[in-house]
């Protein structure tokens, strides 16, 4: 059965589903749009999903990932993503809709980093983003004990690569962070540059804008687009 | 920052499950607010979870929003940490839709299901700054409203509600909705006096402060005046007389925080005529009105398209009495196997034609529930429950050999003319269950029975009415001597918290003095008294020592057939002569047929104007 990959995004009012509820819209929507769905055996058939690493509640994802398997290779991809798209609830899009290479690696072995921003509160000015980065770097290793079950996290360890942009007066944080193996809670993130020196942070000030894999120094994202890294 | 955007950008950060209050379900409707002639929002009393599972909702929230000149928001009652948000922050309660204010509309209907959601009801005004005692509203309020099965003892809410609608509520809704217009006119407020005197010419309309009552010196009511000339001296519930022509919605609301229920709904009926003597769903929802298995199975392909839902389910009092069932469960499992959609029927019969039809059914099968409600044979008559012995041993039979090895018991404890053998026979039959699945090795599986005990509630509008529920200690000792006998077995024995019952059945059968002591529980702090983990007994119990009330008035004190109940003023259709012979039949021990067999002379459908509706057979 052809594996199909979707690229969405998930912002706006729909960055405050958890990952179980915006899995259920997508499969509601895939269903309304009637993409010919595979579905396990048994009692209780499910879809053949599978889903790039969860978003929290409160975070937004401008480049995510699902492999859906289908009952039959799909040849109007534009026509099925736009009718995908008029079954989609605000805040969710579907972007891109490819085939996977058979025998291409899934989503969870692939995706080893991703690429988060954090947008300040406004009062922050440019002086403020280096010294905050500064203090980020500074620290080797920053501890964090997730509140639910007193897991303790390193974040800097997580941290592969930290910047500060600045877009329309408005600054933000930039982080490549690692994900699967030694992979941290965005709380946890949010925990170590509120200690570096702002205000307590949110977790809807956090976007995630895109997954990759990391190989050597090149930045590879699921829909085989390749980028130098350095 | 407008009112959506405090939500958005400050609130909803900052509370779980955020998804409750986002507004965006796939096929919500968010009409242009100017264009809209009346703005109503339908008001849930519990969290969205729950609220968003019920059927009510999607019925009246898809019809308001079917005509152009109306618009219909919702609103659940917030969890805590949003109430303490929306409290911190000075915030109002707002609607999904639109994010606005409650203050804002012209008419917020309170949907009442289950009475210890009551202080819910008054929060949420509360929070919508609109003060909860309707004789302190103004003009420029909105005008509060209630349905649902509550509405039949609407006394102990009623001070606080300015109109009741009763009966079914898509048969009432547009016509208040036209009243509210018209007497609004162009202006942006009505006035209340002539909005409620304009009600009066709606049917099913119950104004609570049109009537007051008069007590004897021993605390019974004595009259009820009347303090409006044209209000009614009974009111008449609405009934839905054609379902294969009533709207029903065919793209309802999908939930985006998962819901107790997350399926798409067929309402194969409405009514049940089984006359189970404790159930006042199957007095106050008579006649037996059927839909055809035509309508069925069109509604259910367009819901499933409109909707993606995996799962489709029969949602009615009884759906296998549906007398159309052999022939609809085959063709609705055929197209619901064609689109991989789950068929489920949440309600069984205790027989195994049940259990054999539900194996056949597509979809995930857990465990299998079924309601003997009554330990022994004779208390079983009593009750009218119709189900013997034999039928729950061979519906037990059907389950195992179709695969199901947990099994789920309901009984009611407490029952009128309840004895120690009636008790000892929950065990008997829970112990001859498990009997059955000994020796019947499945896959290594063994047969896990679980029983669930209620408490029974007496309820207004049923032959039951006039009987008084066991003290409090008498229900914990019943329990605690069923679960001795059931120890011995393998099953495990669950019963609810008899706190919960006792005070469901002070609002069920209470007068509307017991208003004070809703008012002073919510005072105190009480909120989603339905959740065990949220039940705070003491505040009750200081509420009702506060209003000078006690409480076994009305849980246990049985009342005398001369007496005026405090719903007598309701009417249900069901004649108090019928309730009276069924109370006195039940002490007698004897059974009274469905009348779908024999008519039992309830008196619905004469006073009503309506009849039995069935697809196949007789009606």
């Amino acid at each position: 059965m052809p594996v199909y990959r979707l690229q969405y995004a998930k912002q706006d009012r729909a960055r405050f589903l958890s990952h179980r509820e915006l899995m259920t819209a997508l499969q509601r929507a895939l269903r309304r749009a009637s993409f010919p769905l595979t579905y396990t055996r048994g009692y209780n058939p499910r879809p053949k999903f599978s889903f790039g690493p969860p978003l929290g509640v409160g975070v937004a994802g401008l480049r995510e990932y699902m492999d859906l398997e289908l009952e039959e290779t799909i040849t109007t991809l534009e026509d099925d993503l736009e009718s995908l798209n008029r079954q989609l609830q605000p805040g969710i899009r579907a972007h891109r809709l490819i085939l996977v290479p058979p025998g291409d690696v899934g989503l969870g072995k692939l995706i080893n980093c991703a690429r988060y921003i954090v947008k300040l509160s406004p009062h922050h000015c440019n002086a403020d983003g280096e010294q905050l980065l500064n203090n980020i770097k500074s620290e080797e290793s920053w501890c964090y004990e997730r509140p639910h079950d007193g897991k303790v996290f390193d974040v800097s360890a997580a941290i592969i690569k930290s910047g500060v942009c600045d877009e329309g007066g408005r600054l933000f944080l930039e982080f490549l962070m690692k994900v699967g193996k030694g992979e941290v809670p965005v709380s946890g993130l949010l925990d170590l540059i509120t200690k570096s020196g702002t205000e307590s942070l949110l977790l809807s000030q956090v976007t995630r804008t895109g997954l990759y894999r990391l190989e050597g120094n090149r930045l590879l994202d699921p829909l085989g687009k390749t980028e130098e890294f350095n | 920052m407008t009112l959506e955007q405090v939500i958005l950008e400050e609130i909803l950060p900052r509370v779980r499950r955020p998804a409750r209050y986002l507004g965006t379900e796939w096929n919500a409707v968010r009409k242009n607010w100017d264009h809209a002639a009346v703005k109503m929002v339908f008001a849930f009393p519990d969290l969205y979870e729950v609220g968003m599972s019920h059927l009510g909702l999607q019925i009246l929230y898809g019809l308001v929003n079917s005509r152009e000149d109306f618009l219909m928001e919702r609103v659940f009652a917030p969890a805590l940490d949003m109430e303490g948000e929306l409290r911190k922050n000075g915030l109002p309660l707002f609607s999904l839709e639109s994010h606005r204010p409650l203050m804002d509309f012209d008419v917020i209907g309170f949907t009442l299901q289950y009475e210890l959601t009551f202080t819910n009801v008054l929060n949420m005004l509360d929070l919508a700054g609109i003060p909860y005692r309707a004789e302190e509203r103004r003009d420029h309020h909105p005008l509060v409203i209630a349905g649902g099965p509550n509405a039949f003892n609407p006394e102990p809410i009623a001070p606080f509600i300015d109109a009741f609608l009763i009966g079914d509520g898509e048969e009432g809704i547009l016509e208040i909705l036209e009243a509210a217009g018209e007497v609004k006119g162009g202006r942006s407020r009505a006035s209340r006096q002539e909005m409620l005197e304009r009600l009066l010419d709606v049917p099913g309309i119950y104004i609570p402060s049109f009537y007051r009552k008069e007590y004897t010196n021993d605390g019974k009511i004595k009259e009820v005046v009347s303090l409006h000339p044209r209000a009614p001296e009974r009111v008449p519930r609405r009934v839905l007389d054609d379902l294969d022509t009533a709207y029903f919605p065919l793209s309802p609301l999908v939930p985006l925080a998962e819901a107790v229920h997350e399926r798409g709904m067929l309402e194969v009926f409405r009514g049940c005529t089984r006359g189970c003597r404790f159930c006042q769903a199957g007095m106050i929802y008579r006649p037996v009105r059927e839909r055809s298995p035509e309508t069925l199975l069109s509604q259910a392909g367009e819901i499933v398209k409109n909707t993606g839902f995996e799962e489709v389910s029969l949602v009615s009092l009884s759906s296998l009495d549906y007398s159309g069932i052999q022939d609809l469960i085959p063709r609705l499992a055929g197209g619901c196997q064609a689109t991989r959609t789950g068929l489920s029927l949440p309600s069984l019969r205790v027989d195994s034609f049940s259990v054999k039809t539900a194996k056949n059914l597509p979809g995930r099968r857990t465990s299998i529930t079924l309601a003997p409600e009554a330990g022994s044979q004779r208390l079983r008559d009593v009750i009218n429950k119709g189900v013997t012995a034999g039928d729950l041993i061979d519906a037990v039979e059907a389950a195992l050999e179709a695969g199901w090895f947990a099994i789920k018991l309901y009984f009611m404890v407490g029952l009128p003319t309840e004895t120690k053998e009636d008790l000892e026979g929950i065990a008997d039959l829970v112990e001859s269950v498990i009997k059955v699945g000994k020796g019947r090795c499945h896959n290594r599986k063994r047969l896990r029975v679980t029983v669930s005990a209620s408490s029974f509630v007496p309820k207004a509008h049923t032959p039951f009415q006039w009987e008084g529920q066991d003290a409090r200690d008498l229900l914990k000792e019943k329990h605690e001597f069923v679960r001795s006998l059931i120890k011995k077995s393998r099953a495990i024995y669950n019963w609810h918290n008899i706190e919960t019952s006792f005070l469901e059945a002070c609002f069920a059968r209470g007068d509307r003095d017991m208003a004070a002591v809703l008012e002073g529980a919510f005072l105190r702090g009480c909120r989603f008294d339905g959740w065990t983990e949220h039940l705070r007994f003491p505040l009750w119990m200081e509420s009702f020592q506060a209003a000078g009330l006690n409480p076994d008035q009305y849980a246990t004190r049985c009342f005398a057939y001369n007496e005026v109940l405090p719903w007598e003023l309701i009417d249900s259709g069901v004649s108090k002569e019928y309730l009276i012979r069924e109370h006195e039949r039940a002490l007698a021990g004897e059974t009274t047929p469905d009348c779908r067999q024999v008519c039992g002379e309830c008196g619905v459908c004469a006073s009503l104007g309506v009849a039995t509706h069935l697809v196949e057979g007789r009606g």
